[in-house]
């Protein structure tokens, strides 16, 4: 039977063609959908210029408007070359469209996690600390290299080039607080807690 | 493009496929229902493996706004566009040759379908050789290391460190899938030449593909936020 | 063939063959049974945990110890300074011509004798040492005290332990640990889908199987390798962090096993998202024929939000204890303050997926609840649309409200945009309540077992459902936050509804899965002991919440005392009552009266099956004549129409004109 499919090959559009003969049969007389050649290698050339393009824009100087809105270009681009692999590669132009709607609700998923933490993080310099820059999400820490070598973890250093984070971290805070220092060194002395010499996990 | 198959083959001809004589299981009414729902349970997968990244990516938002200074300079400083761009390249080839396998199964050529196969796995080790050789080697020589380990001499920013967090934890975790990519690409075209597939049952390759798509696409977010910030 | 008139887990030949034939298993309902004495086994262990917990906080151990405020350096008889080595020697001080230097007052002046190195000495020529330091004392001569209150749980007192002695707070500090990820990860989230509805999914759809059987299986081996490394990590030393494993603690602990208590967490939800994947492909493509969507039983439709939630928010907890573990090992620092990360980013990446899953821990409970309504009390359910709807819309909000868990930590905008959001949540809720208690009405109920228990359900997931709310407003959970009242909020819908639901169910489908019937008046007698207890273990502390008992304390104030007693009390009537529902269990597989196809009077399709069902679940595709609900129009199956007589033949006359 193999023979009988290869006339198929000639009719080939950019669009799904629906017609009956576009479809391979098999005994139980369920249509199968051959993939087009020539769509697909446009597809394929179409991402290879939407690289270049984001290329282009993330790296030509005359392009560059600032940091933000290229990396939201590239973003744009990038969403517009995922959305050709999921509609083309990922035949969801020719499927049922239940696997479309899995895709729309996990991008769904994706977008709500990262929105919503993003405006939480984004509006955390409304606690009266952080507006006053005591407190800064995360902290401020600066890894550095001493004369033997050796890497140490500096914190709360404020340097003019990298302003972002002139505050210690809400944890931090706390820490210092004469109060919590007091009553978290008297009932927690048994577990060794202290962030100071934190060296990243329990080796 | 009217070439007769490869497996036409006087003698070939007269042996009949392992495929064409495929029964769906005994718990579907019918082929039809079986491989749409196998296509729809791999949709549902695929789902989970964009929820799985959009923890990086969610990370690395965080590290853009809370670090911004150090997330573009480090970014500049660490990583090299060009590597990247190479492999962009590389993955959306590689995804252009398992579509064509998948057609080429739909038409019973199996050899041919074979060889695209054998691109996709072809390109998909070059990423992870490229990856490892050119990125992951230097970086581990000049301790460009995540947090904690990081103690580069030459430090950029006060985060660097957290930069380079990201870029190891979802670089290694797309590595990952990457291999698995190659491993089952492998199976695919081991039971590809031994005749498995064929137009009424392509569902496995069909599926492969769909996972190394979303890999790939996975690759196309990833490149521009952390090499061309 | 020969297995479609033998129950589904006849023996095979030898015994071999026969053990064979679970383990290497691809039939649902054999998946289903195994998953259930996985489960089963979890609820005992975290139960017993407990136990423990609660005998912990039985009793208040208060320790004062006096402290000295103040000292200061003793003196002997004659004023000196007393050290180490003795009084210090005082000798006179010479002018050049070695005369005395004389003070003010004409007497000669002194001063300690010390050796050329400036050191004090005392009269053989040593170095003194150290001062020696007494009490300050008050007027009276009497030494000044501070009071020093420390309070310790009684009941692991001085328990040693590989890492060193640790006091009974850490053993408290694990167990409840233990307690909370046995019971969420291993317990909860797999019992009823992954128990229950495995076995009765496919039936109620007329199914052979799940859509993809091996993945099925292969969900179950990952859930016990997921469940050998909780069970490891509880050996080797346990967990000191909670089931939330909240940073920067949980990154910083060198206590216990952490990194592979959370590795057994990221396991068990690849586990879970296999069976969520499975559901809905198997609804969508493997109802029979005939059944539409408005005619699944509900109890498909919540495992089918369920699942829904199963397959969206799990990753992002796989990604987060992911995450996590790099924390631990590489020391990535994205989530740890003193590498500049961010311990309020881990709780948004925790919540986002926590807080649905408390719905992925609920829901299937509302639907075993709708079927024991329905079935039990022999009418058509009120609201039937409304009802599956509500499910979809619950988990469509689930994933909208997560930052209710971190009123105190995150930014005050978030908290205004969460707490509005989590009230919404209360709308579809709600809307299932009133419409199981309006189900009631005029029904003609059977007080089974099954049919308690959803009653009990209704009474418990009410109460609650209402203590949410409060807990949702920002300014009451301020107080609130982290005090008894959120243990007994989320005991009252996990325990009291999911818990108490599984029962149900279980009861419900016990003759169907078994073959066997239950004794019914023990069984009644246990549920209302489970349901008394319950409410005495757990209704006490909305009281100690709302005067400020924090959560997570191995002990307390003594004014707690009394309704910390009585809380522990109910955990006894609570453990006996379980105990008794075993036994009614273990009576019935030993020598329990055959079941009938249809003891209850159902209408779904898996009274249609054979009790046991065979192993491809009907011997002939059933045929659908009726929706799952259709009691006014048909007689149950099995079941003599004298016996039955359908209550509104007008519905059946209005049914037939159409
Ligand atoms: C047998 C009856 C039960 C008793 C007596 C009991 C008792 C307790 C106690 C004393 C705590 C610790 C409160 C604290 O100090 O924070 C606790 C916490 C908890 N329980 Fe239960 N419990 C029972 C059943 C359950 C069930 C069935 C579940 C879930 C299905 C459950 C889930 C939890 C969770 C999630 C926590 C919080 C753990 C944490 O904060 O780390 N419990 N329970
Ligand atoms: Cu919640």
């Amino acid at each position: 039977m193999a023979h009988d499919h290869d006339h198929q090959t000639e009719n080939e559009g950019l669009m799904p063609n629906l017609e009956h003969d576009e479809h391979a049969h098999d005994d139980h007389g369920h249509h199968v959908h051959v993939t087009p050649f020539m769509p697909m290698l446009l597809v394929f050339v179409g991402l290879l210029c939407l690289t270049a393009l984001t290329l282009w824009t993330a790296k030509a100087e005359y392009f560059y408007v600032s940091n933000s809105v290229n990396l939201t270009v590239a973003l744009i681009i990038a969403s517009f070359k995922g959305l050709l692999v999921a509609a083309f590669f990922m035949h969801l132009i020719y499927d049922k469209a239940i696997n479309t709607v899995v895709v729309v609700a996990s991008m769904f998923a994706v977008v709500l996690f990262i929105t919503i933490t993003m405006i939480d993080i984004g509006t955390q310099d409304m606690v009266d600390k952080t507006e006053k820059g005591e407190i800064a999400v995360g902290g401020s820490v600066q890894i550095q290299v001493d004369e033997s070598g050796n890497r140490q973890v500096t914190r709360g250093v404020y340097s003019p080039f990298w302003s972002d984070n002139p505050g210690l971290s809400i944890v931090e805070q706390a820490k210092n607080d004469p109060e919590n220092v007091k009553k978290y060194n008297k009932s927690h002395a048994h577990d060794d807690h202290s962030g100071d010499d934190h060296s990243g996990g329990d080796h | 493009m009217t070439t007769a198959p490869i497996s036409s083959g006087a003698e070939l001809a007269a042996k009949r496929e392992p495929h064409e004589d495929y029964v769906h299981q005994h718990h579907w009414r019918n082929a039809a229902d079986e491989a749409e729902a196998a296509k729809f349970g791999m949709w549902l997968f695929l789902a989970t493996e964009v929820l799985l990244f959009s923890g990086f990516f969610c990370a690395y938002a965080w590290g853009r706004m809370t670090h911004y200074g150090t997330w573009r300079e480090a970014s500049h400083a660490y990583l090299d566009w060009k590597i990247g761009a190479v492999n962009t390249v590389v993955l959306l080839l590689s995804s252009f040759t398992i579509v064509m396998a998948i057609r080429e199964l739909q038409l019973a050529r199996k050899w041919r379908a074979f060889v695209y196969l054998g691109i996709t796995n072809l390109c998909a080790i070059f990423f992870l050789v490229a990856k490892i050789a050119l990125e992951y080697l230097p970086k581990l020589q000049d301790k460009k290391l995540p947090g904690a380990n990081f103690w580069y001499y030459n430090p950029h920013g006060t985060h660097d460190h957290l930069f380079m967090s990201v870029y190891w934890i979802s670089t290694a975790t797309h590595g990952v899938h990457v291999l698995i990519g190659v491993l089952v690409i492998s199976w695919a075209m081991y039971w590809t030449a031994r005749g498995r597939y064929g137009p009424k049952n392509f569902m496995f390759v069909e599926n492969t593909g769909l996972y190394w798509h979303i890999v790939d696409v996975i690759w196309i977010f990833l490149f521009p936020m952390l090499y061309l910030v | 063939m020969g297995h479609h008139d033998r129950p589904y887990y006849a023996s095979k030949e030898t015994l071999w063959k026969t053990i064979w034939s679970w383990i290497y298993t691809v039939d649902h309902k054999k998946i289903g049974v195994m998953y259930l004495c996985a489960v089963l086994l979890m609820f005992f262990l975290g139960g017993v945990f407990a136990m423990a917990l609660r005998a912990e906080l039985w009793e208040p151990i208060t320790n004062v110890t006096k402290q000295v405020q103040a000292e200061v350096q003793a003196t002997d008889d004659a004023g000196r300074l007393v050290y180490e080595n003795g009084a210090e020697v005082l000798v006179p001080v010479l002018n050049d011509d070695e005369t005395p230097v004389l003070d003010a007052d004409g007497e000669p002046k002194v001063e300690p004798k010390k050796n050329d190195a400036g050191q004090k000495v005392n009269a053989e020529g040593e170095p003194l040492g150290d001062p020696v330091m007494t009490p300050e004392v008050d007027a009276d001569g009497n030494p000044v005290y501070e009071e020093v209150i420390e309070r310790e749980g009684e009941l692991f007192k001085g328990w040693t332990s590989e890492s060193g002695t640790v006091n009974s707070n850490n053993v408290y500090n694990r167990l409840f640990s233990l307690h909370g990820t046995i019971m969420v990860f291993l317990f909860i989230i797999p019992a009823i889908p992954a128990a229950l509805g495995n076995i009765f999914l496919p039936i109620m759809l007329g199914a052979k199987d799940v859509a993809f059987p091996k993945l099925n299986l292969g969900s179950w081996y990952i859930y016990i390798i997921g469940g050998l490394f909780a069970v490891y990590s509880l050996i080797a030393g346990g967990v000191e962090t909670g089931w939330t494993f909240y940073t920067p603690y949980s990154t910083s602990t060198n206590w216990g096993s952490v990194t592979s208590m959370v590795l057994a967490a990221f396991i068990l939800g690849f586990s879970s998202i296999f069976t969520g994947m499975n559901f809905i492909v198997t609804v969508h493509k493997l109802r029979v024929p005939g059944m539409g969507w408005f005619d699944m039983p509900l109890f498909i439709w919540a495992l089918y939000a369920t699942s829904i939630i199963q397959v969206l928010a799990t990753p992002v907890v796989g990604i987060t204890l992911l995450m996590l573990v790099f924390e631990r090992t590489l020391g990535i620092g994205i989530f740890d303050p003193a590498l500049g990360g961010d311990p309020v980013l881990y709780q948004h990446f925790f919540w986002f997926y926590s807080h649905p899953a408390v719905y992925i821990m609920i829901l299937p409970g509302f639907g075993i609840v709708s079927e024991l309504i329905a079935v039990h009390s022999h009418k058509r359910l009120f609201g039937y649309r409304a009802i599956a709807f509500s499910s979809i819309g619950i988990a469509a909000v689930s994933f909208l409200i997560w930052g209710h868990h971190m009123f105190t930590s995150e930014s005050p905008s978030a908290n205004v945009v969460f707490s509005a959001l989590t009230f919404l949540v209360g709308l579809p809720t709600a809307i299932k309540v009133f419409n199981w208690t309006s189900s009631l009405y005029k029904a003609s109920i059977s007080w089974t077992t099954p049919m308690l228990y959803a009653a009990f359900f209704i009474f418990c997931f009410t109460i609650g459902g209402l203590t949410g709310p409060p807990l949702a407003t920002l300014a009451t959970d301020i107080h609130l936050h982290d005090t008894y009242f959120v243990v007994a909020h989320f005991h009252y819908v996990m325990m009291g509804g999911t818990v108490l639901a599984f029962l149900g169910g279980l009861h419900h489908w016990w003759p169907k899965f078994t073959g066997k019937m239950y004794n019914e008046n023990w069984a009644r007698l246990a549920s209302i002991l489970v349901f008394i207890g319950f409410n005495i273990t757990f209704f006490t502390q909305f009281f100690l919440g709302t005067q400020g008992m924090p959560r997570r304390y191995a002990t307390y104030v003594p004014e707690f005392e009394l309704l910390h007693k009585i809380s522990t009390f109910g955990s006894w009537v609570l453990a006996i009552a379980f105990l008794m529902h075993a036994v009614v269990f273990a009576f019935s597989l030993a020598g329990g009266r055959r079941a009938p196809r249809n003891p209850w009077g159902g209408l779904t399709l898996e009274w249609y099956a054979d009790s046991p069902p065979v192993e491809h679940n009907f011997s002939h595709e059933p045929l659908l004549t009726h929706g799952p609900y259709d009691y006014d129009l048909v007689v149950p199956p099995g079941w003599d129409p004298a016996d039955y007589p359908l209550p509104d033949p007008e519905a059946v006359a209005r049914a037939h004109g159409h």
